[in-house]
């Protein structure tokens, strides 16, 4: 599937990146706590591929519970940002569904290699906020 | 069964990285006399769990950091260590490669590894807004003043 901008997914709307703890936190040793890595909004490799996220508007239309579909024992907490913000980080956002996730979306990026720049990977952390807390971990850019 | 490949030559007391079984090389890997930091161990430690990261490791389509990133990371921290510096932590990206970072003294310097000699440099501070990026393939020097800044 090529990128593409949804625009039935409205720039208020949500959406959702798991978070892993084991291997998206970093060490803040001046502020002494677990931060989220900026490397937790990157692409996938491969043609068209984005930075996978979830949609959790699809979710309640279809009666699921989003906090308890994106946690599981590995993902235990997850952020989320607006598709506005991603937007003005000049982002694009579709709903991608795949095989086991109906609610599959893609944020992609605009250029040629379909990498994120550090400023978007910035811009999208300073925007998240937590959906299922990471206790002790911070969100900063 | 998984392949042994040996990163350094007359190996001693390096320990080398075990590539999984499904891995595929694509470029012939550099073989030279190791300079064993305190970070060495704990180093080939984690990035031996980033190569062997399952498929969808991040809930979606993550795929395990490729043992070329590796490697390369492994030879580049070798020669940007400095003496009191805390270890790096090591991030996995959804596409194989990895981020090395550090955040200390106020002062964020982050290597994206996205091949070998294809790094981006980024430093920044928590008291402006200023960031600067620096496109890298073989000269790190610059990063080695970077860091110097985390202590």
């Amino acid at each position: 599937m090529d990128p593409f901008d949804d625009l039935s997914i409205a720039g208020e709307d949500l959406v959702i990146r798991r978070v892993d703890p084991n291997q998206h936190l970093a060490t803040d040793r001046t502020n002494g706590c677990k931060r989220l890595s900026t490397k937790l909004f990157s692409a996938s490799s491969g043609d068209n591929e984005g930075m996978s996220v979830d949609i959790p508007s699809l979710m309640e239309q279809a009666g699921v519970s989003p906090c308890q579909y994106v946690t599981n024992p590995k993902h235990v907490g997850s952020v989320v940002f607006t598709a506005g913000s991603a937007r003005s980080a000049l982002l694009m956002v579709g709903h991608q569904p795949v095989p086991d996730n109906p609610y599959h979306g893609q944020v992609w990026a605009r250029s040629e290699t379909g990498r994120f720049s550090k400023g978007q990977q910035r811009a999208l952390l300073a925007a998240a906020t937590w959906f299922v807390p990471i206790s002790g971990v911070e969100i900063t850019s | 069964m998984s392949l042994v490949a040996s990163v350094y030559q007359d190996s001693s007391n390096v320990e080398p990285i075990r590539v999984p079984s499904t891995a595929v090389f694509r470029q012939p890997i550099a073989v030279r006399e190791p300079l064993v930091t305190p970070w060495a161990q704990d180093i080939k430690g984690r990035l031996q769990e980033l190569v062997e990261l399952p498929s969808g490791w991040d809930g979606y389509m993550g795929a395990p950091v490729t043992f070329a990133h590796a490697v390369f990371s492994l030879s580049l921290l070798d020669r940007l260590y400095i003496d009191d510096l805390p270890m790096p932590d090591l991030i996995p990206g959804t596409d194989g490669s990895l981020q090395i970072e550090w955040h200390c003294n106020g002062c964020h310097v982050e290597l994206d590894v996205l091949g070998a000699n294809n790094v981006v440099a980024t430093k920044y501070y928590d008291s402006d807004h200023e960031e600067y990026v620096l496109p890298l393939t073989n000269d790190f020097g610059s990063v080695l003043s970077w860091m110097r800044e985390l202590l």
